[in-house]
């Protein structure tokens, strides 16, 4: 049996994240980053957050893993609020949760070996005897495909896909249940990132991992996400399983991301939509729709506040024309409540 | 296994051999070796620097290669004693301001918050100060020992240490690799143990080699001013004082000897933490 | 003398022209790798061309070789590039300065390190404009406004008052592109434009690029790690590979038939997936330390065949296309 197939691995609630900086004149500017985000992480599920850069995701993770401090709401790992306990008792927790960076020559110790770098994460708790630590260690790296000898060598005489599978394999020595992954192929070509994203697939299906998939490169979303977000200016605008949110796109933004990303598969719901100018931290205050100032269907109303509203069953949306006019917005009407399926 | 020590033997002395290669084509590491072998065997060879040995203020000659004093003292055994006294000096406050400024840097850069603000106002507040007169003051006030310069030479180059390890840790403290040891359980001290100040260290030995060059000026600006080394001990800066009356008698070689040890000392210094800093700016590109 | 023929009859050389180009890097007295192997690559007047490549496989040095910034320790082996019929190795510097400066362009993945900081935007593409017309101060400073407002820079008057630090990253690059267009030149070169840029910006930003080019009867070279902005964008593509041109033609036939199996495999690289899967080219880029005799692809091809390992005399990327 399963277990915590009743209740989710990770539950976050209202999540809120500001940084206070200071602009030349040392007047104090609070920009929020992260705007009351809530969703959940069940076992074995990949949840995936996408938006452009600026959009506040990889934060989300990072106030995660407790990385850096939340403003305000609630974070529950396996039922324990996170955000209430502090450091050193957190400290044992982090077994539970662990991160894969962008840039794997970044995440190693430029002056250590591959070996003493995982040995940092395989004496985890102090469980293991030195030899034990090895062993981890080499059962770890030809878990990800590669020979354990590459456990002598630096990061740098290690290819950025191979640096990659090692930087999976360190974060799974101390036998995570959560894998936040941040924008996990955007460093590596586009030959190799496939290598990445399957070995992964395939850890996932064997050990049962839940992943936290930050990502802005849609068709490695496509791949590996069962339920995507999408974020924009520290806000969810829409949320849904990944065919919901990839083939009926329902909110503008999505729809433009669909449009930039030109996916050929799969087909999408209704007109393509153009955005205009670009992310802009000026727009983040705004009490109503942030994506006014570059939707092409924005009107006076778009000022009001939008809450996520449901369109369709298990697809939240943060457009009130989405929900109330779906045909001014170049959308087919949803199915009638008394449709779904 | 007797082939694999074999192998180990012969790299062993390769490393050897690469390593002298490397010094002698780096002169700075060379001129370094020459002016610490100096310090550390040159006065058991030479004459001894107190004894009155022959005439007064003699120039140049096969037998006093620096000439003598007014007192005609052997300026060459003089100025071999004193690169022990200036080294020494310069080593140990070094050492000293390093060991105090560094820790406290990279805690500042660590911690961030008040305890950082308070610490950089204070090291700024120091530094505001002219080195020189603040060190003037204290000896001033104190009496001049060799154990208190130290102290006070130390002292004025703590937040030198600060500032640059400060500097220099902030960037790490949010990198990746960092948080991944983060992730890995460990603690603040561990990281900074093991992550942090190891991949600081070569710009702090390069600033090493440079603060003992200011130490030992500044050792030789207060013995030029009467508060430094006290007579009779042989020191460059009091020596360089001493011949500055004869100077325009034309007994120049009173103070220009001692001088030029000063000029070469410090200019060893500086060349040998631009070669660190390259040093290590190869290494990273081979990365 | 100029190589401008006087109607464009089919015998008129192309734009740029770029044959056998072999470049090396050296280290000390020896040559230590030999990153470009004799790149064939020619580019017609009034057309955008594609030139695709993952990370290793030459194609920025390619355009560094073309407009004369090689990095250091690089040095030309062989081969030949010629603009407008003019060879431009061993020509003297002058006569290359002369030529790169009226007709090529370039624009980096980095707006900002083509714009000078401490200058407003619009003050030095006017200066760009002087030199290279008789117009004067309020004439060039009028057609650097008109030039940005062509841009899509928006408020261009006022814009062009500020400094590139005070645009942000999407107006930037069109500031960048109207810096490189402000000199009038035959060739654009675009060295990944757009990868720092998000999607939406991306979209943006290319299509005022071919639209620009276009109305202005230049050519285009744009460099690039993704064949899906090559589609968009271009209508010849060239596929490099561990220094070698794979393959070159109308992207159409390109990417929709690819002869070469490395464009084949980059192309199944890029393909939408499904359930947790993507192909991956198996294996890794060769390291180019010498003259390669066998196909650079031949470790990592899946129809590689005997003859692929001796290609030595032959001009061809696949001796199966």
């Amino acid at each position: 049996m399963r277990e915590g197939m009743t209740s989710p691995l990770l539950e976050v609630r209202d999540l809120v994240k500001d940084y206070v900086s200071r602009d030349a004149k040392l007047r104090q500017r609070v920009v929020r980053a992260v705007d009351g985000v809530s969703f959940e992480v069940w076992p074995a599920e990949t949840f995936a957050i996408v938006g452009e850069s600026g959009s506040g995701k990889s934060t989300v993770g990072r106030v995660i893993l407790k990385l850096t401090d939340a403003t305000d709401g609630h974070v529950s790992l396996l039922g324990e609020d996170i955000l209430e306990i502090d450091e050193k008792r957190f400290r044992p927790m982090r077994r539970h949760l662990q991160m894969v960076f962008q840039d794997p020559l970044a995440a190693f110790d430029p002056r250590a070996t591959i070996r003493s770098s995982l040995r940092e994460f395989a004496e985890f708790g102090g469980e293991r005897t030195r030899s034990q630590q090895n062993e981890a260690i080499a059962e770890a790296i030809r878990n990800v495909g590669l020979p354990p000898e590459i456990a002598d060598r630096r990061p740098a005489e290690v290819s950025g896909g191979q640096l990659q599978r090692l930087s999976v394999a360190r974060s799974l020595l101390v036998e995570p249940r959560l894998l936040f992954l941040d924008e996990p192929t955007s460093s590596l070509d586009v030959s190799i990132r496939g290598q990445i994203v399957n070995l992964l697939t395939s850890l996932q299906e064997r050990d049962s991992l839940a992943y936290l998939l930050v990502a802005h490169d849609l068709r490695v979303v496509y791949a590996m996400a069962h339920r995507v977000a999408v974020m924009y200016l520290g806000q969810f605008v829409e949320i849904g399983t990944r065919d919901q949110v990839y083939g009926q796109a329902a909110h503008p933004y999505t729809r433009g991301l669909l449009e930039a990303a030109q996916l050929e598969e799969p087909e999408r719901m209704g007109a393509p939509v153009r955005l205009s100018g670009e992310i802009s931290t000026d727009h983040l205050g705004s009490s109503g729709c942030r994506l006014m100032p570059r939707c092409p269907y924005s009107e006076s109303k778009c000022a009001e506040p939008q809450p996520l509203r449901e369109t369709r069953a298990g697809q939240l949306v943060r457009c009130w024309k989405a929900v109330e006019a779906p045909n001014s917005i170049g959308l087919p009407e949803p199915p009638s409540p008394g449709d779904r399926s | 296994m007797t082939s694999r020590a074999a192998t180990n033997a012969t790299t062993d002395r390769s490393r050897l051999g690469r390593v002298v290669r490397e010094a002698l084509r780096r002169p700075a590491y060379l001129s370094m070796a020459i002016i610490v072998l100096v310090a550390l065997i040159g006065p058991l060879l030479v004459r001894d620097p107190l004894e009155f040995l022959g005439d007064t203020l003699a120039g140049p000659s096969a037998e006093f290669w620096f000439g003598t004093d007014q007192f005609g003292r052997d300026i060459f055994a003089r100025v071999v004693h004193a690169a022990r006294l200036d080294l020494w000096v310069g080593l140990i406050a070094a050492a000293l301001a390093v060991t105090v400024g560094m820790p406290l840097g990279a805690l500042g850069a660590y911690r961030g918050g008040l305890f950082d603000t308070l610490l950089l106002r204070i090291s700024e507040s120091f530094q505001a100060f002219p080195t020189l007169l603040l060190a003037l003051g204290i000896v001033a006030a104190l009496g001049p020992s060799i154990p208190i310069l130290v102290v006070i030479i130390a002292l004025v180059n703590v937040p030198v240490y600060l500032r640059l390890t400060r500097s220099a840790v902030k960037p790490l403290v949010d990198s990746d690799f960092v948080l991944a040891a983060r992730c890995a359980g460990k603690s603040q001290g561990a990281i900074l143990r093991r992550h942090v100040l190891p991949n600081v260290s070569e710009i702090i030995f390069a600033q090493f080699s440079v603060n003992v060059a200011w130490a030992i000026q500044i050792l030789a600006a207060l013995s030029f001013v009467g508060l430094g080394v006290q007579k009779p001990t042989p020191e460059w800066g009091a020596m360089v004082r001493d011949g500055a009356d004869y100077t325009i008698y034309g007994q120049w070689w009173v103070s220009v000897f001692p001088g030029l040890a000063i000029l070469a000392t410090v200019l060893t210094l500086n060349y040998l933490s631009d070669e660190i800093r390259h040093g290590q700016r190869r290494s990273i590109g081979n990365r | 003398m100029t190589g401008r023929p006087a109607s464009p009859v089919t015998e008129s050389p192309p734009l740029l022209d770029i044959e056998n180009l072999t470049v090396g890097f050296r280290t000390g007295r020896e040559t230590a790798s030999i990153p470009l192997q004799g790149v064939n690559l020619r580019v017609p007047r009034a057309t955008r061309m594609a030139l695709v490549g993952e990370s290793g496989s030459g194609k920025s040095l390619t355009a560094a070789a073309v407009i004369g910034m090689l990095p250091k320790g690089a040095e030309i082996l062989a081969g030949s590039i010629r603009l407008d019929g003019e060879e431009m190795l061993g020509a003297s510097k002058q006569r290359i300065r002369d030529l790169r400066g009226r007709q090529i362009a370039i624009m980096f993945q980095n707006p900002r390190a083509s714009l000078n900081p401490v200058l407003t935007v619009g003050g030095q593409i006017a200066e760009v404009i002087r030199t290279h017309s008789d117009a004067g101060r309020r004439e060039s400073r009028r057609q650097a406004i008109d030039l940005l407002d062509q841009m899509g820079v928006s408020d261009a008057r006022r814009r062009a008052g500020d400094y590139v630090h005070q645009y942000s990253g999407g107006m930037a690059q069109r500031a960048a592109l109207a810096m490189a267009l402000s000199c009038r030149p035959d060739l654009l070169i675009a060295d990944e434009p757009t990868t720092g840029l998000d999607a939406t910006l991306q979209q943006q930003v290319l299509e005022l690029v071919v639209e620009q080019v276009a109305t202005r009867g230049a050519s285009l070279l744009l460099i690039t790690h993704d064949i899906a902005i090559a589609r968009q964008t271009c209508e010849r593509t060239a596929v490099m590979y561990a220094g070698r041109v794979m393959e070159s033609g109308p992207t159409a036939s390109v990417t929709e038939r690819p002869a070469n199996p490395y464009t084949g495999a980059l192309l199944r690289a890029f393909a939408t997936v499904d359930e947790g899967r993507m192909y991956a080219i198996p294996g890794t880029v060769p390291t180019l330390l010498g003259p390669l005799s066998e196909c650079p692809f031949a470790n990592r091809c899946p129809d590689v065949a005997d003859e692929c390992r001796d290609i030595e005399d032959r001009e061809v990327a696949c001796v199966k296309a």
